[in-house]
């Protein structure tokens, strides 16, 4: 624990030292406060039309799906150096010559990570507070987009993480990241041609992304995503062990 | 005995992956949903489930609607309440421009949505849920009358 202790401040450190984390931090901030501007001019302009849907599903819920775009175009960004910079430039060779076990190390980088989206998240989740001034929001639908668009984030930075421990390059790690991201999100479109199946469907993080977008919680999302994000956090610390029994 | 290992290593992705999609689709079959939005507006009225109720036996709903995602969506959201609750609902999407020969066609127009339960038809021409409600409720008491007609017989 000592040794994740101390590897997890060196990596808060490394990551909150980069120009590049505080570059995506503010560039997805100000891109979500554009949004924001935009969905709330649209409505305004659109009131007398756009008020029978309300608030909630023509401004909120918009502004929480793009939110979720945002993340899985700039996440490659935060997490693609996490495993591959240190691959490449041998610091991976020197975590291996301390206690720290392989799971240790992942995780110290993966927590470090999710502290910078956690940060994110929480500019993004105080945006649409200010609606409570002027309008009566649906708290039950803002706390379920809050809850899909963290459990979004947490499986899209295991996914980048997992991407960049497999590889010693950080725009291979970035690129792979993006293609699989939006392999996933894309899934739904791609099932539309198969309409008899639905496991493109169900693989679709779009798809699940619905009940949350509509104030349903599902158990079967909520595994999904959590699962998903299990599943890329233990392939991380497989590949790290890999490099350091055969590589 | 390297490669062996090397080997078994290897395997450990692939499992852990299949692990995950098989638990899911799993899940997605006995599925829990709870529906924490203002007045549950993503759920049933009561009146509409004691319709279901009286619905044992699988239902198919036939969409007749353009063959545009945004539509199929909506519609498919708007059923997906119906399905947690009925799970033998089936949805099935048709375009009647594209299949103007399928049965289907001469029983409801395009826009509209058609019930098949068993050998009874019943057809819909808006998507709400008191529209729909009516429309199996329309299903439901055939059925009964029919039973009705042949006890007496």
């Amino acid at each position: 624990m000592t040794s994740f202790a101390a590897l997890f401040t060196l990596e808060t450190q490394r990551l909150f030292r980069r120009p590049l984390a505080w570059l995506v931090l503010c560039l997805g901030s100000a891109l979500m406060a554009l949004f924001y501007m935009m969905l709330m001019v649209r409505y305004l302009d659109h009131e007398s039309e756009l008020r029978a849907a309300g608030v909630t599903a023509e401004l909120m819920v918009r502004y929480f799906g793009s939110a979720a775009l945002i993340a899985l175009l700039l996440t490659p960004l935060i997490t693609m150096q996490a495993v591959a910079d240190d691959k490449r430039d041998g610091m991976l060779r020197f975590l291996f010559s301390t206690p720290a076990s392989s799971a240790h190390i992942v995780l110290a980088k993966l927590t470090a990570v999710l502290c910078l989206v956690g940060l994110w998240w929480a500019i993004i989740a105080l945006m649409p507070l200010t609606l409570l001034w002027g309008a009566a929001i649906d708290v039950g639908v803002y706390a379920t987009n809050l809850l899909g668009l963290a459990l979004f984030m947490l499986m899209h930075a295991c996914l980048g993480v997992m991407c960049s421990s497999l590889t010693r390059q950080p725009v291979a790690a970035a690129v792979l990241t993006l293609v699989t991201s939006l392999s996933l999100w894309l899934a739904e479109y791609a099932q539309r041609l198969d309409r008899e199946s639905n496991l493109l469907g169900g693989i679709s993080t779009l798809t699940r992304m619905r009940g949350f977008a509509l104030g349903v919680l599902n158990l079967a999302d909520i595994v999904y995503f959590s699962a998903l994000a299990l599943c890329c956090a233990t392939i991380a610390v497989w590949a790290v062990e890999g490099t350091r029994r055969y590589a | 005995m390297k490669r062996g290992a090397r080997f078994a290593h290897a395997l450990v992705p692939l499992l852990l992956l299949a692990a995950v999609v098989v638990g899911v689709r799993t899940l997605d079959r006995h599925n829990q949903v709870w529906d924490v939005s203002r007045d549950a507006r993503n759920s049933l009225d009561k009146k509409t489930i004691q319709v279901l109720a009286m619905l044992p036996a699988p239902l198919e709903v036939v969409a007749l609607v353009p063959d545009e995602g945004p539509v199929r969506t909506a519609v498919r959201d708007f059923f997906a309440r119906y399905q947690r609750e009925k799970p033998n609902l089936s949805l099935r999407f048709l375009d009647p421009r594209q299949n103007d020969k399928a049965p289907e066609v001469r029983r409801a127009r395009l826009g509209e949505v058609l019930f098949q339960y068993g050998e009874r038809f019943e057809r819909v021409t808006e998507l709400n849920e008191s529209a729909v409600t009516n429309g199996m409720a329309r299903l439901a008491q055939r059925r009964t009358l029919r039973g009705v007609s042949r006890q007496q017989r």
